[in-house]
Parts: structure tokens; C-alpha cells; sequence
């Protein structure tokens, strides 16, 4: 029961026929496609298809061909998988980015349903679910596994059994992939039909499951409410890499010189004693040990020159150290990336930085940006551009700038005059808007104030004699104003 | 010198129109007899360098013979734009605010001189005042024998006006005849 390592060159193109029956899982921890994260998996259907598996095999014409296509050496499971055809699109996509990993792990967070029920409901099979479960119990060698094969546990022993005792020793499984291959297979003949081909990998396929399962019901399980839980050894296979090695980052002029002259880094305590103060203190960063900056008088030298501030020599100095320091540290990175070894965390800022020699990279122009510059040239004639054969598909130049238009400052005598239909339309709106203030309640309030008031006054007829001058003072300018109102004092 | 766009236009007619009301139409609607033309013409608005100029249209046409960077002044100036794009009314206009007025205020002699001197009507000021005024309309200021003198905003109502102290504001100055001695070079 011991898997052999398969890498991908040992099955070229051209084998893919014989590939149906071969088993083997292929992934590595590279990025998912996103539209993958977004399928809904349900743990639910995963289950159910591990449960149909052996039952549902059916018509299986479309896993030749996409075998063919991909170059892939598949999981049992997966070739299953892939045989539906209604999701092949899905699962192309799936396949050639090998990426099992992370939709294993986004289902370790559905894992807290209860498997067991989840067992015995049925729901429709789906082949993405299918190969997520197994590869979710692959993911969870490192913990307990959860077996809810309980009831059938007897029945597939029974049925590996019957169908293949002697395969299973030819059988290499690794039960921490969760995987199975027949090193031994060969096609006794070739096959005549396409679907012939198809029944025997699914045969085949069938008996590489039955090994896994009876594996791993063979591992020492312990009892659980859920079922039998059992631990899952380390894989054995060797998956490899989607991409290369990182290249090793080139050494430093400092880390070649110090090789040169046996310098070795030594570490040095992160305190250190601060001679001021008479304390420990952080050997760097804010309030640490002999700080030059903390100085508050500087013994004069000898080699002093007079006029010159210490002070603003040492800060001047450190500016020049700083200043140095970056510009190493930017000469190597600047070999690192002549090697394409830069690291990642500068790889993308590597434009924004003086390292790769060109310091503004080349601006794409947008459609937009073009469509506008040729639109400046077409009209750059003296007609602009009026009189141009247009070029096919060229589109109108579109004026950014605003232009005013103006109306002529005089119009002659028999045309309709434009200035005068505008400043009625404006006049119109004006008096429009403010006609509704018709009925003035406040001017009907004071008008039949007044009259109360003079039918008061002529009725008793007595107006004292000081008040007739004052009357007729104001009468005169009442005239004039049609409602006006006294207000003389 | 060119005619006002639509947007001008409404600013300045909106800024008449809270000194005049509905007169404002006879503004707009003046013939005018100027010219060699038998028939009566109209008075138009024209703006150039930033103001508003209120000007017959026999006279624009004769106008239109001086090139732009000549040309001082045509008719009569009612205002400017400012840069903010308000309109602000001056002095010159006043003859034509005055005829058309809707809201008005008669002072009293005694106060006459400080109105001319740029203050504020007060309410000891105040000789008479027209109905209906709202706080917010523009209020033509003549002297007690019709002589206008400027104009403003009116602080108070006239009801208001009625219980208001002595002192209190009645309209807000905002121009007067004696600006023109005053602010002589700005006009």
C-alpha cells in the first residue's frame, strides 16, 4: 500500500487513452480562480456523490477528450467528475488550474455540519462537489476525520471483496491524498469504441475508490456520535510545484565584501547601556542609548574648525549616512533585479523606484485619449476639417470647449428680432412667477382700517383744532402716492 | 459690447423687478425716439466691460462704429456684473428706478443729508412710506418734494415700521445721488 511519487512527464499526451484508469490527484497551492471560490459548495451533495459513486457511473464519452486536452493525470473521482457533461466547462477550468486546495479549505469552515445527516438526505449530484470532498478529507489528515460511512461500511468491504482481491495488492495508495494508482494496468487490447474505452476506465476508476474506502476503513478508527473517526497519515506523493523555485536573491556589497574579509554577523543585545543616564536603554528607536541627539553640550576639539555649528555638523552627517544607506540599498536592488530576484514586497513599487533604469514607464493611451488626438489632427485644417474625407469609422471630433454664442448686436429692421423674443420670454417668467401674490391680505386689513377710521371721523365731527393743520400738511403729498399712509410725527 | 445671454438677462431683470414689480415691463417695453428713424425704436440692454447699459437700439446701431476698446460708454448705465456674476444697480439708474418704482419712501428734510451721505434710512427719518412693503423689496428714497435720491432695501415692513423706534433701520441703503461726487472716478 505504498504510493509511488507520478510526476506529470510520465504521462505524455499521446498515452491519454490508456489514462482513464490511471489515478492520480493532481494540485498544488497556487491561486484559485475566482469564479471557483464562488461556487456554492454543498457539503450535502459532496456526500451524496461520494455515496452514488460507485453506482453512478453512467455515460462517460467526455472523458477522453478532456483528458486529451489538459494533459492531466486525474483522481478517480475527478475523471468521474468530469464525465457530466453539463458542467464541463466548469470543471476545464477547474482541472487546469489544479486548485483543490482552497475550496478544501473553504469547506473546512462548512465542515460543522453534522455529516451523518447530511448522508442520508438526497440531493443531486454534483461533480465540483464530488471533488471537493475528497479532497476535503484529505485536507483533514491533521485532525479527526469523520467517517459517516458507517452503514455502507459493510457493504463496500463485501463488495471489494468479491470484485478485486487481487488488484487491490497492485493498488499503490496514499491515504493522505486520499489517492490511488495501478502502476500494473494495461489495456489487454485496445479498445474498439469510444464508449467502450469509457466503461473500462469507469471500471477501473470504480475499483482505484473501492481501494481508497477499504483502506481506509482498515485505519484503527474511534467511535464517535457522528461515526467512526479516523487519522489520516501523512501524504506520502510528492505534488509539484505549479511555479519554479524563487531564485535566491543575490548577496549584497556589503554580505560579498564581509565574505571576503571573514567578516560574520554577530548579534548584538538589544539593550545597551546608556552612559548619561546611567541606565539600560533600547539600543535604537526613540529615547535609546547614546543618543547623539539627546547631547546637550559637545566638548569642544582640537580639530574643531571655529564657526562651525557641531551641533548642525552631526545633523548633517547622519543626513549624509541616511542618504548613503539608501542609495545601497538601491544599487542592490538594482542587481537583485537584473537576477529576478527582487523581493516581493518591492516587486510591484519596483517601477516607482530609480532600479530598473527607465524611471517612467511607457504610458498606454486609452481609446479615448487617441480618439481625441485624432480628432484634434482631422480638424487641424483650414476648413477644420469640414471638407476631410472622413476615415472609416472616425467619429465626429466632439468639442470639449465651450463656445458662446451670442446674439448679434444689432439685427436689422425687417428680421424678427431674436434679443426681444428673449427678453420677453425672460420678462414673462419673471411676472409669472410673482403673479401669484394677487390678493394681498395685508392690503385688504389696512384698507378697511382706513375706511373704519374715516367713518369715525366724519361721524362725531370734532377734530380738535391741533389736529386740522397737521391734516392738511399732509394731504398734499398723500395726493400723490395713491394709498399712502401719515407717518409725520 | 454685446446683448445679454439669457442667464444675465433673468439677473438683471430679477434685480429690477424687486424695485419696480410689474413696471418693469414699461422698462422693457419704452419706445424710444431718438434717431433719424420716423418710428418710434426700443430700448435695449447691452452689456460692455462688465456693465449693463440701458440704451436705445437707434443708438447701438451707431455705436457699433466704435471699436470695443473705444468705446467707453452708451446710454445709460444701470449697473455692472460683478465677478461673482451678481448684478449690482448704480446711481445712473436711478431716473429710470424712480419713474417705475413700486415701493417708495419719502424723507423728511432734516434727514435728507444723511441718506446722502451714505447712511441708512432710520425710522426718525422717515416722512412717508408706501403700503405693502415687504422686508427684502427694493425701496426707491425720494425727498419730501419727489426728488429721488436713491435707493435700498427695505429693513422693515410697513406694519413693522408702525411700532418701530426712532432709530431703528427702515431701509437699508445701498446707493444715493451723492456718490456722484463721492465715488466720482468709479462710475
Amino acid at each position: 500500500m505504498v504510493t509511488s511519487p507520478l510526476p506529470h512527464s510520465v504521462v505524455p499526451k499521446t498515452e491519454s487513452p490508456e489514462l482513464g484508469c490511471r489515478s492520480h490527484s493532481s494540485s498544488s497551492k497556487e491561486k484559485v480562480p475566482k469564479d471557483l471560490l464562488g461556487i456554492d459548495i454543498r457539503i450535502i451533495e459532496a456526500i451524496k456523490a461520494i455515496k452514488s459513486m460507485c453506482s453512478m457511473f453512467s455515460s462517460t464519452s467526455l472523458v477522453h477528450r478532456l483528458i486529451r486536452a489538459h494533459n492531466i493525470i486525474l483522481f478517480p473521482a475527478l475523471l468521474i467528475a468530469k464525465t457530466l457533461k453539463r458542467l464541463r466547462n466548469g470543471l476545464k477550468r477547474f482541472l487546469s488550474s489544479r486548485c483543490l486546495v482552497l475550496i478544501g479549505m473553504n469547506l473546512q469552515r462548512q465542515f460543522s455540519i453534522s455529516l451523518s445527516n447530511i448522508f442520508n438526505s438526497a440531493t443531486p449530484f454534483h461533480p465540483q462537489n464530488l471533488v471537493v470532498i475528497l479532497r476535503l478529507l484529505q485536507l483533514s489528515h491533521h485532525r479527526n476525520l469523520l467517517l459517516p460511512f458507517k452503514s455502507r461500511a459493510a457493504e463496500l468491504k463485501e463488495v471489494a471483496a468479491m470484485e478485486i482481491p487481487q488488484q487491490q495488492q497492485q493498488i499503490q495508495v496514499d491515504l493522505g491524498n486520499l489517492m490511488a494508482f495501478d502502476p500494473h494496468h494495461s489495456f489487454p487490447s485496445n479498445p474498439s469504441s469510444r464508449e467502450e474505452l469509457v466503461k473500462e476506465c469507469i471500471a477501473k476508476g470504480t475499483e482505484l475508490v473501492q481501494a481508497i474506502a477499504n483502506s481506509l476503513f482498515n485505519l484503527p478508527s474511534t467511535e464517535d456520535i457522528d461515526g467512526p473517526i479516523v487519522q489520516l497519515p501523512r501524504p506520502e506523493t510528492k505534488l509539484p510545484r505549479q511555479k519554479h523555485l524563487p531564485v535566491p536573491k543575490p548577496p549584497t556589497k556589503w554580505e560579498t565584501f564581509a565574505k571576503t574579509k571573514g567578516i560574520k554577523n554577530r548579534k548584538r543585545d538589544k539593550i545597551a547601556y546608556d552612559e548619561p543616564t546611567e541606565t539600560w536603554k533600547r539600543r535604537f528607536g526613540y529615547d535609546r542609548a547614546n543618543d547623539e541627539n539627546s547631547v546637550p553640550i559637545i566638548e569642544a576639539k582640537e580639530t574643531d574648525v571655529p564657526g562651525e555649528d557641531p551641533f548642525a555638523k552631526r545633523q548633517e552627517d547622519k543626513k549624509k549616512r541616511v542618504e548613503k544607506q539608501d542609495k545601497n540599498r538601491l544599487q542592490n536592488l538594482k542587481q537583485a533585479a537584473k537576477v529576478g530576484a527582487l523581493p516581493s514586497h518591492v516587486q510591484l513599487a519596483a517601477t516607482r523606484l530609480p532600479i530598473t533604469g527607465t524611471q517612467s514607464t511607457t504610458k498606454k493611451f486609452s481609446k479615448d485619449e487617441l480618439g481625441n488626438v485624432a480628432g484634434i489632427a482631422a480638424t487641424a485644417t483650414a476648413s477644420g476639417g469640414k471638407f476631410d474625407k472622413k476615415l472609416p469609422g472616425e467619429k465626429p471630433p466632439k468639442h470639449k470647449g465651450k463656445f458662446r454664442k451670442f446674439l448679434p448686436v444689432v439685427e436689422g429692421k425687417g428680421k424678427h428680432s431674436q434679443e426681444q423674443e428673449q427678453t420677453d420670454k425672460v420678462l414673462n417668467k419673471l411676472i409669472s412667477k410673482n403673479s401669484h401674490e394677487i390678493f394681498n391680505v395685508d392690503k385688504a386689513v389696512n384698507m378697511y382700517n382706513v375706511k373704519k377710521d374715516k367713518k369715525r371721523k366724519n361721524k362725531p365731527g370734532m377734530s380738535s383744532s391741533t389736529l386740522k393743520p397737521k391734516k392738511n400738511i399732509q394731504k398734499k403729498p398723500l395726493k400723490k402716492g395713491s394709498s399712502s399712509e401719515g407717518k409725520g410725527k | 459690447m454685446r446683448p445679454l445671454d439669457e442667464t444675465e438677462t433673468t439677473t438683471v431683470f430679477e434685480k429690477l423687478f424687486k424695485f419696480t414689480g410689474n413696471n418693469l415691463k414699461n422698462i422693457v417695453e419704452n419706445p424710444s425716439h431718438e434717431g433719424p428713424d420716423p418710428g418710434p425704436g426700443r430700448y435695449c440692454f447691452r452689456l460692455h466691460k462688465n456693465k449693463v447699459y440701458y440704451v436705445s437700439e437707434s443708438l447701438v446701431k451707431r455705436a457699433t462704429n466704435i471699436a470695443r476698446t473705444q468705446l467707453v460708454s452708451l446710454g445709460t448705465c444701470i449697473g455692472r456684473f460683478t465677478h461673482g456674476g451678481k448684478f449690482h444697480l448704480t446711481v445712473q439708474c436711478l431716473s429710470l428706478l424712480a419713474s417705475n418704482a413700486k415701493h417708495k419712501v419719502w424723507l423728511k428734510p432734516t434727514s435728507e443729508m444723511s441718506f446722502l451721505y451714505g447712511n441708512h434710512v432710520l425710522k426718525g427719518g422717515l416722512g412717508r412710506i408706501t403700503e405693502n412693503i415687504v422686508p427684502g423689496d427694493g425701496v426707491v428714497v425720494f425727498s419730501m418734494s419727489d426728488v429721488p435720491l436713491g435707493f435700498g432695501i427695505a429693513a422693515k415692513s410697513t406694519q413693522d415700521c408702525r411700532k418701530l423706534d426712532p432709530n431703528g433701520i427702515v431701509v437699508l441703503h445701498q446707493t444715493d445721488i451723492g456718490e456722484y461726487l463721492r465715488m466720482e472716478d468709479e462710475l
